[in-house]
């Protein structure tokens, strides 16, 4: 698993976007804990990050495609899933597995 | 002959004929009259007849065996004379046409300031251009390159008159031209094509409306305001408009806004804001139907609508910032689908 941040950096409830390995990824700290996804929306590749998030459902600022970020399915408007990560937070630092 | 639907909301009327029964003629007219079997059994087009005569075509029609006196299915009766009808229903029209965009030429008919920075126009158009409430044209002159997108204020199914609101920004082409002729631009030929844009209205969406604009984004929301006045909507359901300017002195349309408020008896509350200043005394007294606050338009908004947004459906326009804003509240705070959420972006 690669080293992402400090689960500090991202406050309970808000999203963040960093650089691992030269793509983006989206740390998302939500009602049920930490999770991971692409940063980028799979619909016009804007960034996720200036996104809108409630503790449960993502949304693209650009077309408000939505996804539950337990799972990554498509809500509302959205026309498919976000690609979501596996993560692990470990001693106060959140890691994450991008698939090859 | 003439047929006269007094609804709920609005007052029909549209021609008959007796060969045609007054629900196909009304439909005809584009008129979303109440049935569904269109046949005589189901007896959701039942009208009571308050004036005229009227040919009926079936009485053994097995849905008139309950109906009360004088009360007939519209699909059964033709008219013999100009007729009236009462219903209890809330009619609408339909907006009974295609928007497919088109090209034509046109000219400037019209130009008037409406504050120091802000000038309404109007366009005469060589062809009629379909549109529905909330959508754009582009509007093209010789004198300066490139299209630019204007939202109609007014709606007309079929316009040969478009009007619009035009913002003089900094350093742009159109509408410095616009600004710096001033009246001269009466008479001017400009390239107009459309209609664009997916924030529209129509009757059918059967939703509270929520319009949320700043400055010049306010353009077509007043033909989504008029198309839904027109047709009686806020006898149906709530319309909450907030609009948004920086002082009481670039206010535009608040006369507009006053008679709609005044019409719409208390369905349709309407807010301006201002971000830069209080309301003056003068604006308050002037326009007593309105709602006056200082503050950011999305603000304002997200306060006066928390635990509002029941079967709502908002209309955005403006600087982004304030439209970004303001989609934010309506997905964190009012829970809204994105679906319910209705801009179109020019940025």
């Amino acid at each position: 698993m690669k080293y992402v941040c400090e689960a500090t950096d991202v406050a309970e409830g808000k999203i963040k976007g960093f650089d691992v390995d030269g793509e983006r990824v989206l740390i998302i700290n939500g009602d049920n804990g930490f999770r991971a996804s692409t940063g980028v929306c799979p619909h016009q590749e804007v960034l996720l990050e200036e996104g809108l998030f409630d503790g449960c459902v993502l949304t693209c600022h650009s077309h408000l495609w939505q996804w539950d970020v337990e799972t990554g399915d498509a809500q509302g408007l959205a026309e498919g899933p976000l690609e979501m990560y596996q993560t692990k937070v470990e001693d106060g630092k959140v890691y994450i597995t991008i698939p090859k | 002959m003439k047929i006269t639907i007094d609804a709920k909301n609005k007052t029909w009327s549209f021609p008959g004929t007796a060969q045609e029964s007054c629900l196909q003629s009304g439909l005809a007219a584009g008129i979303n009259m109440p049935y569904e079997c269109a046949t005589g059994t189901c007896g959701s087009c039942q009208a009571r007849l308050v004036e005229g005569e009227v040919e009926d075509c079936w009485p053994e029609a097995p849905a008139r065996e309950k109906l009360g006196e004088n009360v007939r299915l519209l699909c059964q009766c033709n008219p013999k004379t100009d007729c009236t009808f009462e219903t209890n229903n809330i009619v609408y029209d339909y907006d009974n046409f295609t928007v497919t965009p088109k090209r034509t030429t046109g000219k400037i008919t019209h130009f008037e300031l409406l504050t120091a920075d802000v000038a309404e126009i109007k366009v005469s158009v060589d062809k009629v251009i379909h549109y529905h409430s909330g959508q754009f044209v582009t509007l093209e002159c010789k004198e300066v390159p490139g299209a630019r997108a204007y939202s109609m204020t007014n709606f007309d199914a079929a316009a040969e008159e478009l009007s619009f609101v035009i913002k003089r920004k900094p350093g742009g082409g159109w509408s410095n031209w616009l600004f710096e002729y001033g009246a001269g631009v009466v008479g001017k030929k400009l390239r107009v094509h459309g209609a664009f844009g997916k924030a529209v209205f129509t009757p059918d969406i059967g939703k509270n409306l929520l319009i949320i604009a700043g400055g010049s984004g306010i353009a077509g929301m007043m033909a989504i305001l008029s198309r839904a006045a027109e047709t009686g909507y806020f006898k149906q359901y709530r319309g909450d408009v907030f609009f948004g300017v920086r002082r009481p002195e670039d206010g535009f349309f608040l006369k507009t806004f006053q008679e709609l408020a005044a019409r719409n008896e208390g369905k349709l509350s309407i807010t301006v804001a201002f971000s830069d200043a209080e309301a003056t005394e003068y604006v308050r007294k002037r326009y007593p139907e309105l709602q006056f606050e200082t503050g950011f338009i999305h603000e304002v908004a997200a306060e006066k609508m928390d635990g509002r947004y029941k079967n709502v459906r908002a209309y955005l326009a403006g600087p982004p910032p304030a439209v970004e804003a303001a989609q934010r509240i309506l997905i964190i705070q009012g829970k809204l689908a994105p679906a319910d959420i209705r801009l179109d972006k020019f940025n």
